[in-house]
């Protein structure tokens, strides 16, 4: 993807020391950063001392595809498509710790949209599971007492299969 | 009531503000489910307060349900003189009609004429007569759209036909119809539906059989209906 030469760009720093080069008219959907803008605090590279680069790529990838502007109403059509394709695809991660760290880092960073859609991510990956396999999936320990937990089985049965 | 403290997270590994976030946005066919991962969720997803959450973000969902007559077939192609009675959900979103479970005490056919009423994602079914012996009952359930379950709950204090309902932030309110005798009513009541507790209301100025309710805003209205006269 080309980019206008003449849009400004600014310099983030990962907690793992990776630097990512980045237009500033992408990087504002961020509103931790652009407050940092706003804030002339952004003539060095920003350090993100809570984001992976890891992390971070994933996120620059996300804001980028976001950034792209479409041409006519014809091609916002297609656009909105393509978007939603690849927001569903984006959340799409093989280990559940990759989504949390996208969860964290939207949050850190504010980027509502990303908040939104990993936070959609986490509660749709609850849907058909069993109770044990939601524990097992965030580890989460089962602190009902032996009574309690009979009590909850006989009324749900079906719960636990 | 002063909520439990925890020390475990919601879910670890992410602030509690966002793990409710996470939760507020979980498809309600879930949370039968996640009501029994542990005894902090377990809490969230009973607190009424969750409702308003998933509420306040657009998470919850608008349902239609109304009490429809179910043919009953027995061997033969026509169905029988009587129809038994049950609740249907239709959801307009997914477009789809639904049929509810029965109320486990009724399996056969909701009371006759029983009033429904509604108010944070719970379905509130009172009174009726007896599909078999057609006497007034005063049997009051409650059904919980997220965890799919009917809960029996306390009687309403007196026997009541034909009268007017309406809910409105968690209280389901009755006024008017007819006593065991035919009498007209002026009385009314309302119900508690996290309490589980009714507690009488100002009679109206007049008696009112057959009267319909409707809440508008945060008021409860009865019109129409007729005195023993």
């Amino acid at each position: 993807m080309s980019s206008s030469s003449s849009s400004k760009m600014i310099e983030l720093r990962s907690s793992d020391g990776e630097t990512f080069h980045v237009e500033e008219t992408v990087v504002l959907q961020s509103e931790t950063i652009k407050q940092m803008i706003d804030d002339d605090c952004a003539n060095a590279a920003i350090p993100l001392p809570n984001v992976t680069s890891m992390t971070l790529a994933k996120v620059i990838e996300y804001i980028k595809k976001h950034a792209e502007k479409p041409k006519d109403d014809d091609d916002k059509k297609v656009a909105e498509e393509d978007l939603k394709k690849f927001d569903a695809e984006f959340v799409k991660v093989d280990q559940e710790s990759m989504l949390f760290d996208l969860v964290r880092a939207a949050n850190y960073l504010n980027i509502k949209s990303l908040l939104d859609l990993t936070c959609q991510a986490v509660a749709d990956s609850i849907k058909d599971l069993s109770v044990e396999e939601v524990r097992k999936k965030f580890n989460i320990q089962n602190d009902f007492t032996p009574e309690e937990e009979a009590k909850v089985r006989k009324e749900n049965a079906w719960a636990f299969d | 009531m002063e909520p439990q403290r925890f020390t475990t997270e919601l879910i670890p590994g992410l602030p509690d503000e966002i793990a409710l976030e996470c939760l507020t946005r979980m498809h309600y066919g879930a949370h039968s489910v996640a009501a029994n991962v542990c005894k902090r969720w377990q809490q969230l997803l009973h607190n009424r307060q969750f409702y308003y959450e998933r509420k306040k973000y657009g998470f919850t969902k608008k349902v239609a349900c109304l009490v429809q007559a179910l043919p009953v077939f027995s061997g033969s192609e026509k169905p029988a003189k009587t129809p038994k009675y049950g609740l249907i959900m239709f959801d307009p979103v997914l477009d789809i009609w639904e049929q509810i479970d029965p109320v486990p005490k009724y399996p056969d056919g909701l009371p006759l004429f029983c009033q429904v009423a509604s108010s944070e994602g719970k379905l509130v079914v009172m009174g009726g007569w007896d599909p078999v012996s057609w006497e007034p009952l005063r049997d009051v359930f409650v059904y919980e759209f997220t965890t799919r379950n009917w809960s029996k709950r306390v009687d309403m204090p007196s026997t009541r036909s034909f009268f007017a309902t309406g809910a409105c932030d968690g209280k389901v309110y009755v006024a008017g119809g007819h006593d065991e005798s035919k009498n007209a009513l002026k009385s009314a009541w309302v119900y508690d539906i996290e309490l589980d507790e009714w507690s009488e209301l100002t009679q109206m100025s007049e008696e009112r059989d057959e009267c319909e309710g409707v809440v508008i805003g945060s008021e409860f209205w009865v019109v129409s209906g007729y005195d023993t006269g």
